[in-house]
């Protein structure tokens, strides 16, 4: 069974179309990433499988029950973004309050509070009122709150926000922890390389819909990329390797083929080597997710209004194929 | 339940964080201690008896149990030989049936005996008429119930038919039970040794009275003071008139009147600070309902509310009584009086938080229709008063006045209301009497009824609002 299971989703907030007509399926276990610009929608998302916003159409299944039921939230946990917890609470006494309307016990909560401080590095500070905290141990505290509790699901909203690099790391690693207990982690963020650090999957979102979903590796190997760089002083023969069929970009130093489909750098440096050139390196150069990112954003940016219909077509074949 | 209590003890939290407690607790501190500065002297027995004890003319027929009174001319009471003893009173009660001699004589029921005889029995003729608004009540604060209820029909009791025979036949123990109830219905002293003792004249009756703690009684004559300094001597006040005042006008009147005004500003700001984006996502998330979540958290004011005034009132109640012996519970209405009225503008303060998100907008719209109400009210009383003396042809506006009056929650209805039961917690059942004739209570149904509905009605639309809300 999915854990999270979206179908066809739509959001309207008065005249703002915030999602439109998103389907996507997280699977136990995982580190799902969402990964969009500012008002793509990631958040929106993640409050409808929490029951915070509404639906406007389609369909959202958590932990196989509708999205927004109280009883599921109990094995949810949830860091919202921008959250302001009250600040007449100490850090301990406000998971004591959430650990009882998760329905914890106290001897429960008592064991679990501590270890989880202790996990974000609030342990000292636990019994000060958090309007004295600084924002990244607020932070901490909303990291702490979304898993305190033994959740199977977590939802971060921008789980790095406002935390250093060291503390960034050791969030990482936190996540990582986690998913080895067998959570299933669901990240939004519009920071491609955590992204890329964290997750197992990543979704991309663009202006209400998603235009990617795959591991990170797929998504970072769909153009395979090498370098290539000959012997000082010798010329790249740029013109019989594109004879062959490849594409070739040079730079000062090296030159850079992108593969097609069906291609192989072998081909290549066999020409090479049996026309005497001397090779001197030879790179696979992954794209990052940034760049795949940044292309798919100008791609959409550049036939955005006819983007709509395409993606809106291929979803009604995939359906029709199911 | 556990959700409710944890949500309670959160809200609890957040109180006590802030300054509102420590605001709340003082006024009610204050409150407390200025009531306790209250002194309560009694008067003069020589001065007071004497005056007083002429009251003892008018009596409650049915045993003291009839809502009317009634009185027999003819009979006059005097107190001589009156010794004080601390707050006991020791004194001749002498009874004169002063009716024309040639009357008596002539076969016509003697009036001390008839008085007697007569409060034995239930009322003879009781006749309705209807009193206009106004008129009678015309001072007292309030009256603006609707013009149809406020035209009362007022029982008038006239003597019970007594005859000659009936008379005769009074014992003297009916004639000590007699008197003994008259030291309850116009003193509120229940504990009096009464004896006959015989005298030649006819038409004469001497009762050898031991009236334990009259001068500390709710119907003796107390003048006030404050800390040392003296307030007047009223010394001709009953003591339960004078503590109902300070019940009604000082503690539940202005004092309450504060204290609402002050919660309404202080916990103004609670369901905003919930409602906050980054905040509420927070608790929303979590395995509570959002309307539920809501409703706790009016709940959880209302409480704190609860708890305020129980403080307030409950010391209050506890320094009158330690300064002036009374201790009736009644005045603990006051607590749920002031909650009722809390909880009609906290449900509305509640409303406009949802739909404006501010603090600011829910105190000063709050205030507002809290004025609003208030001034319906006042402008209602005026026009009845106006139409009761015929002045002008005020029709038109009058009506539209009765409608609103009507329609809208009768908050001011709820301190007449609770001023009725306090009352009867400190007047004398003779007092209680007369109050009765003059002022008509509203309806507890329509008081009640029509608060409660307004409540319900602006939390359901303040529930609405806030599930189809998103964030
Ligand atoms: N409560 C709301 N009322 C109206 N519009 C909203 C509301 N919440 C979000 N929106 C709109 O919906 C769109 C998506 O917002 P959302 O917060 O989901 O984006 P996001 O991807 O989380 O962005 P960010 O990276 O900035 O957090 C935006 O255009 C935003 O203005
Ligand atoms: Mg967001």
């Amino acid at each position: 069974m999915s854990v999270i299971e979206v179908k066809d989703l739509y959001k309207r907030y008065g005249g703002i179309d915030a999602l439109r007509g998103i389907s996507l399926q997280v699977e136990p276990g995982q580190i799902y990433g969402l990964l969009g610009q500012n008002g793509a929608g990631k958040s929106t998302m993640v409050k409808i499988l929490l029951g915070i916003v509404r639906i406007t159409s389609g369909d959202a299944y958590l932990l196989g029950h509708p999205a927004g039921t109280t009883e599921v939230r109990k094995r949810v946990g949830y860091l919202p973004e921008d959250h302001s917890f009250p600040g007449y609470h100490t850090g301990e006494s406000l998971l004591h309050f959430y650990g009882e309307l998760y329905g914890m016990n106290r001897a429960d909560r008592v064991k679990r509070i501590a270890e989880s401080l202790d996990i974000v590095g609030l342990a000292k500070r636990g019994r000060s009122k958090i309007k004295t905290y600084s924002k990244g141990m607020k932070q901490r505290l909303g990291i702490a709150q979304s898993f305190f509790h033994d959740p199977e699901v977590i939802f971060l909203d921008e789980p790095t926000d406002g935390v250093d690099p060291v503390g960034r790391k050791e969030i990482r690693e936190l996540l990582a922890t986690l998913k080895d207990e067998g959570r299933t982690i669901f990240v939004n963020s519009h920071l491609l390389q955590e992204i890329e650090l964290m997750c197992d999957r990543v979704a991309i979102m663009h202006k209400g819909e998603i235009v990617r979903t795959g591991t990170v590796a797929e998504l970072t190997k769909t153009v395979e990329r090498f370098s290539i760089s000959l012997a000082p002083g010798t010329p790249f023969p740029a013109a019989e390797v594109k004879a062959l069929g490849f594409n070739v970009e040079s730079d000062d130093e090296e030159t850079h083929i992108e593969l097609k489909p069906g291609q192989s750098i072998d081909t290549v440096i066999d020409h090479l080597n049996a026309k005497g050139f001397r090779l001197r390196g030879v790179r696979e150069s992954k794209q990052s997710l940034e760049d795949i990112f940044m292309e798919l954003v100008e791609k959409a940016e550049r036939g955005s209004t006819k983007r709509g219909v395409r993606v809106a077509r291929a979803v009604s074949q995939t359906r029709r194929n199911d | 339940m556990r959700t409710f209590v944890s949500i309670l003890r959160d809200s609890f939290r957040e109180a006590v964080d802030g300054f509102v407690i420590y605001i709340m607790l003082a006024i009610s501190v204050l409150t407390i201690i200025v009531v306790a500065c209250v002194g309560y002297q009694p008067a003069e027995a020589e001065v007071h008896l004497t005056k007083s004890i002429k009251g003892f003319a008018v009596f409650i027929p049915d045993k003291g149990e009839s809502k009317a009174i009634s009185a027999v001319p003819g009979v006059q009471y005097e107190a001589t030989s009156i010794k004080v003893n601390g707050k006991d009173v020791l004194f001749d009660l002498e009874v004169t049936s002063k009716l024309d001699p040639g009357i008596l004589k002539a076969g016509f029921p003697e009036p001390f005996r008839t008085a007697v005889a007569g409060w034995m029995k239930k009322p003879y003729k009781s006749e309705k008429r209807k009193i206009p608004p106004g008129v009678l009540r015309g001072g007292r604060a309030g009256g603006d119930t609707n013009s149809d209820a406020t035209l009362k029909e007022l029982e008038i009791a006239l003597a019970p038919e007594v005859s000659a025979e009936e008379a005769a036949a009074i014992t003297d123990d009916q004639m000590i039970e007699f008197i003994k109830n008259q030291f309850g219905a116009h003193y509120g002293c229940t504990d009096v040794k009464v004896r006959r003792r015989s005298v030649p004249e006819a038409g004469k009756y001497i009762f050898e009275i031991e009236a334990i703690n009259l001068r500390g009684s709710r119907g003796w004559g107390h003048s006030l003071s404050f800390l040392h300094w003296s307030l007047g001597s009223a010394a001709d006040t009953p003591l339960g008139l004078v503590v109902h005042v300070i019940e009604d006008v000082l503690v539940n009147g202005i004092g309450g009147a504060v204290l609402l005004l002050i919660s309404v500003i202080l916990t103004s700001f609670f369901i905003p600070n919930m409602l906050r984006k980054g905040t509420l996502d927070l608790v929303v998330s979590k395995p509570v309902g959002k309307v539920q979540y809501l409703i706790y958290k009016y709940l959880g004011g209302l409480i704190f509310i609860t708890l305020v005034s129980t403080i307030t009132i409950g010391g209050v109640w506890f320094v009158i009584g330690i300064r002036s012996g009374m201790w009736d519970p009644r005045f603990l209405i006051t607590i749920p009086a002031l909650v009722l009225s809390f909880a009609l503008l906290y449900s509305f303060s509640t409303l406009i938080a949802v739909l404006t998100r501010s603090a600011i907008a829910s105190m000063l719209l709050t205030i507002a229709f809290t004025f609003g109400l208030w001034l319906v009210g006042y402008i209602k009383k005026q026009l009845d008063v106006a139409k009761v003396m015929g002045e002008g042809d005020l029709d038109g506006v009058s009506n539209v006045f009765d409608i609103l009056n009507n329609v809208l929650p009768r908050y001011k209805d709820l301190d007449k209301l609770t001023s009725k039961v306090t009352s009867e917690g400190t007047y004398t059942p003779i007092l209680l009497r007369f109050q009765d004739m003059i002022i008509e209570p509203p309806s507890y149904f329509g008081v009640l009824g029509i608060t409660l509905a307004y409540i319900g009605g602006f939390l359901a639309l303040a529930s609405w609002r806030h599930a189809t809300r998103d964030g």
